[in-house]
């Protein structure tokens, strides 16, 4: 068949939907989305958006396929275990819409690339796994005036949030959170689990508010959550009112915040290469038992540290006995609840998070970065 | 506390689900505010997150931990950052 008539066959149903039709379909193909996060919130958000026919997809995630992620992040097959999601899903959305640039980013959004990340979309889609990133994109998508669709899962339970920072009202999720939440304060997925089909659940709902955006069929006014517990799934939408005294009264267009993020997250996160090999130094493993596999400790112990475990999910009940003559590296699987671990410590010890976690180590180690 | 006793709804996300063990409960409570209310329910369920983390909203409206009880139902949400 000729490409043309395959191409125009292969958008024929949707181009008979009121509110769509050739005109949307046109907007949609001449549309950029940044798509944060490949895991279970991004595989279906990319899927729709792809086969929805968006023009280029930009999409980021640093992380290699794991076996755990395969319940519920359906663009990757067992096949995969191992690979750069990224490229894996590349591969397979190439396949199921060639019409498309499709723009994989093998990295994690930091305070220093968000705002090129950022600017270069008409829209962000959220479907990182922790708080800070997801504070980032919301403060970078307020400055850059674009529109973000916002969602996080825990166990049986979404909760999806949008913002059109294109229109000039008042009103973000800073009006809400003054100060975001302390990553791991909740509970990350390793720990509390999560169910596969939520995540198609909620990436569906993501992309379809996504969509109404580009197409300007949104209806929804004001800030508002969207909450569905899949135990009890009568979905729930949850208002809040603009804060007079938040930034986002002040208007947009403002990145000196952005500047001060720089310095502070630098401060606190430890790459592995300034840290090890360093004497005295004591690794902490936060992880539940399930996830350490024997080997890793070898890693640090090969260095001379000293690994002790102490578990994240007890860690406000015990900790170690703390000596301040020591250095302090925590480590978890991706860094996270690391981080969180570091703000708690005792101000006279020295304790540093290792950025990326065991993940990105293993990376380093096996020589795959 | 001291107020009339009201019954109301309570409805649980995230967490407090589990802490509390069910999704929802109607109770009598003589607490006048979301403060006192969330501080009851703490004590009775055992709830280990930080009330500064938790949002509660009335009539589907996140409002002030000081604001008065005046709905039939009120929902408790701590935030969730999976994906
Ligand atoms: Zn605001």
């Amino acid at each position: 068949m000729e490409e043309r008539t395959l191409q125009r066959l292969y958008y024929d149903r949707q181009l008979r939907v009121p509110g769509w039709g050739p005109h949307g379909q046109e907007i949609l193909a001449h549309s950029t989305v940044l798509v944060v996060g490949v895991g279970g919130l991004g595989c279906p958000v990319l899927a729709a958006l792809v086969r929805s026919g968006v023009g280029r997809l930009i999409f980021c995630d640093p992380d290699t396929v794991e076996a755990s992620n395969l319940p519920r992040q359906s663009l990757f097959s067992v096949a995969d275990v191992g690979l750069s999601k990224v490229q894996a899903a590349a591969l397979v959305l190439a396949g199921s819409n060639p019409w498309i640039d499709l723009e994989p980013v093998a990295e994690r959004v930091t305070a220093a690339n968000v705002r090129a990340l950022v600017e270069q979309a008409d829209l962000v889609v959220d479907g990182s796994d922790n708080f800070s990133t997801k504070f980032l994109l919301h403060d970078a998508c307020r400055s850059a005036g674009k529109p973000f669709v916002m969602a996080s899962l825990y166990q049986w339970e979404a909760q999806v949030n949008s913002f059109d920072f294109r229109r000039s009202e008042p009103g973000c999720w800073r009006c809400l959170y003054q100060v975001a939440p302390e990553d791991g304060c909740v509970g990350v997925c390793a720990q509390v689990g999560v169910v596969g089909a939520l995540a198609g659940l909620a990436g569906n709902f993501q992309a379809l508010t996504a969509l109404r955006l580009l197409l300007g069929l949104e209806t929804a006014t004001g800030c508002s959550t969207w909450v569905v517990n899949a135990l009890d799934p009568s979905p729930r939408r949850l208002k809040w009112k603009p804060d007079p005294a938040c930034a986002c009264a002040r208007g947009k267009g403002d990145w000196r915040w952005l500047e001060a993020l720089t310095a502070t997250s630098l401060r606190e996160q430890a790459p592995w290469n300034l840290v090890a090999p360093v004497d005295r130094q004591v690794v902490i493993d936060l992880r539940e038992p399930q996830e350490i596999l024997p080997h890793e400790w070898a890693w640090f112990e090969a260095i001379g540290s000293r690994v002790i475990h102490a578990r994240w999910s007890q860690w406000h009940a015990s900790q170690p006995n703390w000596d301040p003559s020591t250095t302090y590296l925590l480590v978890c699987a991706h860094g996270l609840r690391s981080l969180a671990a570091v703000r708690t410590l005792p101000p006279s010890i020295r304790g540093l998070s290792l950025t990326g976690g065991i993940a990105e180590l293993k990376d380093m180690i096996e020589g795959r970065t | 506390m001291g107020g009339l006793l009201v019954t109301l709804k309570v409805r649980y996300f995230g967490q407090l689900q589990n802490e509390a063990g069910c999704s929802g409960e109607t109770l009598e409570t003589q607490a006048t505010n979301v403060a006192e209310l969330w501080r009851e329910l703490a004590a009775r369920h055992g709830f280990t997150l930080e009330a500064k983390l938790i949002k509660a909203a009335q009539d589907d409206e996140f409002c002030d931990w000081e604001a008065p009880l005046a709905s039939a139902e009120v929902v408790f949400m701590p935030p969730v950052a999976g994906g």
